[in-house]
């Protein structure tokens, strides 16, 4: 009789508990929906810094959307005069340092980008959540995230979101040590209720640059498109797209896999490699948060690109294998 | 599970009491201006590098500083070699890190040798403890640093080459890889694999989640331009026609 008494009390008080413990994981999603929708629906104005390994750079942002879509412009302060101007058509990378400018148009953008998992709970198994409690950005007050992984095939995420306006004003990529690998910081910000459209336009003149970019003459199929298989990814990963592009300033099609586990992509290329291509990765190369390895697979190249630690991609670079009927 | 942040500092305190007590008896040559100046750059150091362990009141006003600065962003760049020199995050092992070192220490020398003692406040000698324990530390992990690359066979992977902005030389001074598999970091990459990978990024960009979900985030990485296509190939001028974009 008392064991069955004291366990009912002991129920009593873990009830409450586990009850509590699913509340936070409710309100990191609802962060995180209110941070995605942000992201693409407000205007402002501000200055941010960027550092990744020992780099540190200042970029001031301009960011519009309304009923004619969404517009965006970056500007480098270090002098480099870069900037990236990005519409719902695609993105144009303006470098006045190398005379040139890289253009992508967004030839899918209908379908894309990928909705960000509204939730949750299919990423429980792979990360950790948890609500980090309240703290300055940029003179306002912020609900910190910290998202863990449970493996070391991706980065951890601490993700500082306005409380008022869902916006992310800081953010850290963290590695398995919990050292930042990439970080970017709001040091100040303006929410408008218009943007002047002078604003988005690039200062540089860039017509005189060299221009880099899709050709849209260039046939979309590749003679011989490989079929191939990729033996492995990291748990929790998912086919997100395939499809088949070309790259500025190349003339050869590139198919274009992504994979995801619904925060970390991991973008796979594959083309012909035509005869011992320098232009092509040979092993691994990274930038901040970002790793990449390449190498050649009979006929093709592959390259693997993403925002995850240089072992996952290394490990997906080597698992592409061609299907052996097609050689 | 996190680190605690900014170690070379926290260890330092110990290493560098007498130290630079040492040099403060020693050095007496008052100019009042100047050492008005040096404790200026002292708080402004001290609350640079606790602006990289992350949270202070000042983060924000630092940061702006440092958008203006150059002086300050060499600097900044400085403290997070030597914490990862430090926490031997051998990353930036591959190149000289000895001169780099030696580069940190002829740029602190106010702070080494702090004048008139007697003048300093108690915080700006606190700063001139942490500054030379700073130095010693980075000396120390520079040889740790060295002997464990030593150590490792020629089938690890290279070490990336770290890069400050705009300091091109560094790439210059890294050894060239000596593993053959293994690519170090972009600025050793061919100008054609590098401005390849650009184009990949940007395409990777489009269709990332993680770029849904950030926002801005995967464009920072290109106008801050490590991958970027500052080598980009030059193309022969009559392809450029073909080049121009369906005009929409």
């Amino acid at each position: 009789m008392p064991s069955s008494r004291s366990s009912l009390l002991v129920l009593g008080l873990l009830l409450p508990i586990l009850a509590l413990a699913a509340e936070p994981l409710k309100e990191v999603e609802a962060w995180l929906q209110k941070m995605q929708r942000a992201a693409h629906t407000l205007n402002y104005e501000g200055t941010f810094v960027y550092g990744h390994d020992n780099n540190l750079t200042s970029m001031r942002i301009i960011h519009r959307a309304d009923e004619r879509g969404e517009q965006e412009r970056l500007i480098a302060l270090d002098g480099s005069g870069r900037e990236v101007v990005r519409n719902d058509d695609g993105v144009a990378c303006i470098m006045p340092d190398a005379q040139s400018v890289v253009v992508e148009s967004k030839r899918t953008h209908k379908q894309f980008p990928p909705a960000f998992p509204m939730r949750i709970d299919n990423l429980t198994a792979i990360y950790r959540f948890r609500l980090a409690g309240e703290q300055q950005v940029a003179g306002r007050t912020t609900q910190r995230i910290d998202i863990q992984p449970r493996d070391a095939y991706r980065y951890g995420h601490r993700l500082w979101i306005d409380r008022e306006t869902g916006l992310l004003l800081k953010t850290h990529l963290v590695d398995e040590q919990g050292q930042a690998v990439e970080q970017f910081m709001f040091t100040r910000i303006r929410f408008l209720d218009e943007v002047p459209d002078e604003w988005l336009q690039p200062t540089v003149d860039a017509s005189r640059f060299t221009r880099y970019e899709a050709r849209s003459d260039a046939p979309l199929v590749m003679d011989n498109p490989p079929g191939v298989t990729i033996g492995w990814m990291p748990p929790g990963f998912y086919e997100d797209l395939q499809r088949m592009q070309r790259l500025p300033a190349s003339t050869h099609p590139v198919e274009h896999l992504v994979f995801s586990d619904g925060l970390a992509s991991v973008s796979v290329f594959l083309e012909e490699e035509v005869e011992r291509d320098a232009a092509n990765l040979i092993g691994a190369t990274r930038m901040g948060a970002v790793n990449a390895h390449g190498r050649s697979l009979g006929d093709y190249h592959v390259t693997v690109v993403g925002e995850v630690p240089h072992l996952t991609v290394q490990k997906i670079s080597t698992a592409v294998r061609l299907k052996p009927d097609d050689d | 599970m996190a680190m605690p942040p900014c170690i070379a500092h926290r260890l330092s305190k110990n290493v560098v009491f007498r130290q630079s007590a040492s040099r403060e008896r020693k050095s007496r040559n008052p100019v009042a201006k100047r050492q008005q100046v040096t404790i200026m750059n002292d708080k402004l150091h001290e609350e640079l590098s606790a602006f990289m362990d992350d949270e202070t009141p000042a983060a924000r006003r630092l940061a702006e500083r440092l958008s203006r600065d150059p002086e300050l962003q060499a600097r900044w760049s400085r403290y997070h070699l030597i914490r990862d020199a430090m926490t031997e995050h051998l990353t930036y092992a591959e190149f000289d890190i000895a001169s780099r070192v030696s580069a940190v220490l002829e740029n602190e020398p106010t702070v080494l040798a702090p004048r008139r003692r007697w003048h300093l406040p108690l915080r700006a000698r606190r700063v001139a403890r942490q500054m030379a324990g700073l130095a010693i530390a980075a000396t120390v992990s520079a040889v740790t640093v060295m002997t464990v690359q030593q150590q490792r066979g020629t089938d690890a992977p290279a070490p990336v080459v770290a890069q400050v902005a705009g300091d091109d030389r560094l790439a210059m001074r890294s050894p060239p890889a000596r593993v053959v598999q293994f690519v170090p970091e972009n600025r050793q990459l061919n100008p054609a694999v590098r401005s390849k990978l650009s184009n990949y990024l940007v395409n990777h960009n489009e269709y990332s989640v993680t770029s849904n979900m950030q926002g801005v985030l995967p464009y920072m990485r290109i106008v801050s331009g490590n991958l970027s296509a500052t080598a980009l190939p030059p193309r022969p001028a009559a392809r450029l026609e073909n080049a121009i974009v369906d005009g929409k």
